[in-house]
């Protein structure tokens, strides 16, 4: 082992957030609406939201540094700062394309601790016994910009803490891939990120994920149109709108709305 | 089961099935760099492609309709904007040709028009040294006139006597000829008339090989027995023939015209409902669609 991990050794690192405001939607809002892959995106989220990851500035290093699975839970966190809808959900199902009706109460979506050693692992290959650490957001950023290859062999390398991980991973055979997947899944944290269905019309299991990008965050456009009702009305610059907390924000617009969608108010304007 | 990398690795890409709100739009996954590059590619190709190329490049992109949509827009809005500037600038033109024309004809009538005015002043001089020559060469024409009118009261003196019995010929050959013209106009009038006639009509090709019904078939016989004598008081008892066309506030028909009334008059309605009403409707039909076009063309 010749190079220190990179993976922050708690596996799901309590968050301390931002209070939601303007400044804070709006970057949330412009790295979801990104046109990066998912890992990327996933980091600036939480960097924009987190203001402490397990105690320590949450900026996108630390944020990298967190296991693939504690990444996708902080995502999920995020999301329920945002995202106050119920619990029923609509999916469509991979095999017909009907879409049904299923309860997801996302809160309490299972998750795995990590075992033990995480986050290293060290496991005997072929080539002798090698160190690997826990995938991480930095291994998931390098990952999404490869585009083909056995993804295992490619962790492999990416995960590898030896001298030369490229040439390890080219001369490991298939045995070694599969146990430096298995060692890697068992001590790494995990969470559950889809859910396994039956279509009610089909009748043929399927997966659907979930995937909180989707549907939890706001949208940059909501947010500016609301900027634009305010310094409208108001004209107030828009940095001091985008400082207030959100709930006033959207008072604030709700007032004027009415305001202007009252008949008096009408004539006075005509 | 799929291995924990793979897994990690499939998480890094685009959902192909993914839960969302119910009740809510969820919001497009951004596509990875690779594919944002490759739009970007396919929104830089020159405009001047030809038409098949265009099609083709549409069937392919069905995926990326919408950002191709906002970018085609506005080419679209250039595109109307020049075949505006460059009709505008036809009119312009065309406009300019006539004035240029017009101004050219202006020109070139100047010397015809002082040619013509020359040639007035000239004839008006003449005529006024001809003048006093012609009154000179009158006299001897007048004596002239004189005679010719002696010779003509002459001649109307014989005719006078001739007139009764040309002008009684000419009245009959008057007569004849107007009568010969009201029989022309009133043939087609008659014809008209005979057309009008229910019986007379051309049949529907649907029904023209069917045999013609005998009139005493359709003239249906009445038997209000029951009803016709004595009146009834109470609420009244048609025949069942007659059911659908009585309403409740209709009076009981009297003993005396129930022979003759509803017979015909069913009968006709009958016969004049079933051929005008369908021309009527065709050509309501034929109108509306006028209507419609007339309207779509304003459009």
């Amino acid at each position: 082992m010749t190079r220190a991990a990179s993976t922050l050794p708690v596996d799901f690192p309590e968050p301390l957030f931002r209070p939601v405001d303007g400044h804070v939607e709006i970057r949330v809002a412009e790295a979801v609406e990104a046109r990066l892959p998912r890992p990327r995106r996933v980091t600036a989220i939480i960097a924009a939201i987190c203001e402490r990851l397990a105690g320590q500035p949450a900026d996108e290093e630390q944020v990298r540094r967190v296991s693939a699975a504690g990444r996708e839970w902080l995502l999920q966190q995020a999301g329920f700062e945002f995202f106050r809808g119920s619990t029923w959900f609509e999916a469509p199902c991979t095999a017909c394309g009907a879409r049904f009706d299923l309860e997801l109460p996302l809160t309490a979506a299972p998750r795995g601790r990590a075992g033990n050693g995480f986050p290293e692992v060290e496991v005997c290959t072929s080539l002798g016994p090698r160190w690997f650490e826990a995938p991480n957001g930095h291994h998931e950023e390098a990952m999404a910009a490869r585009r083909d290859g056995d993804p295992r062999r490619a962790f492999a390398t990416l995960c590898s803490l030896a001298d030369e991980p490229a040439a390890d991973a080219d001369r490991f055979i298939e045995e070694d891939l599969e146990r430096i997947d298995a060692a890697l899944e068992a001590i790494s944290p995990d969470i559950a990120d889809g859910v396994d269905v039956t279509c009610p019309d089909c009748g043929k299991p399927g997966r659907v994920r979930i995937d909180p990008l989707t549907f939890a965050f706001p949208h940059s456009e909501t947010i500016l149109r609301d900027v634009h009702v305010i310094a409208g009305a108001y004209r107030w610059a828009e940095a001091d709108i985008l400082a207030l907390p959100s709930s006033r924000r959207r008072a604030y617009v709700a007032l004027i709305r009415g305001d202007a969608a009252r008949p008096a108010n009408r004539a006075t304007l005509q | 089961m799929t291995a924990f990398l793979s897994r990690l690795a499939a998480r890094a890409a685009v959902a192909r099935a993914s839960v969302a709100p119910k009740g809510l739009v969820s919001r497009a996954a951004a596509p990875p760099e690779g594919e944002e590059d490759e739009k970007a590619a396919r929104l830089e190709q020159p405009q001047d492609e030809d038409d098949k190329a265009k099609r083709l490049g549409r069937a392919e992109k069905k995926d990326d309709e919408e950002p191709e949509k906002a970018a085609r827009a506005p080419a679209k809005e250039d595109e109307n904007k020049e075949e505006v500037k460059s009709l505008r600038r036809a009119a312009e033109k065309q406009e300019d040709e006539e004035a240029r024309r017009e101004a050219g004809e202006d020109k070139m009538e100047e010397p015809e028009a002082q040619a013509r005015r020359a040639e007035t002043k000239e004839k008006d001089e003449q005529e006024k040294e001809a003048k006093p020559l012609r009154r000179a060469a009158v006299p001897e024409k007048e004596e002239e006139k004189d005679k010719a009118r002696a010779r003509r009261a002459a001649a109307k003196d014989d005719k006078k006597e001739e007139e009764p019995q040309t002008e009684a010929q000419a009245l009959r050959r008057a007569e004849a000829v107007d009568k010969d013209q009201q029989d022309k106009e009133a043939k087609p009038l008659r014809r008209a008339e005979r057309l009008e006639d229910p019986d007379d009509a051309p049949k529907p090709e649907e029904t023209r090989e069917e045999p013609e019904p005998k009139l005493t078939e359709l003239r249906r016989e009445p038997t209000f027995g029951a009803t016709a004598s004595p009146p009834a008081p109470g609420p009244p008892l048609f025949h069942d023939g007659f059911a659908g066309s009585a309403s409740v506030g209709m009076p009981p028909p009297r003993a005396a015209e129930s022979f003759e009334r509803p017979t015909v008059q069913i009968d006709r309605l009958d016969v004049l409902v079933q051929e005008p009403a369908a021309s009527a409707a065709r050509g309501g039909l034929e109108r509306s669609r006028s209507i419609r076009a007339r309207y779509l063309r304003r459009l």
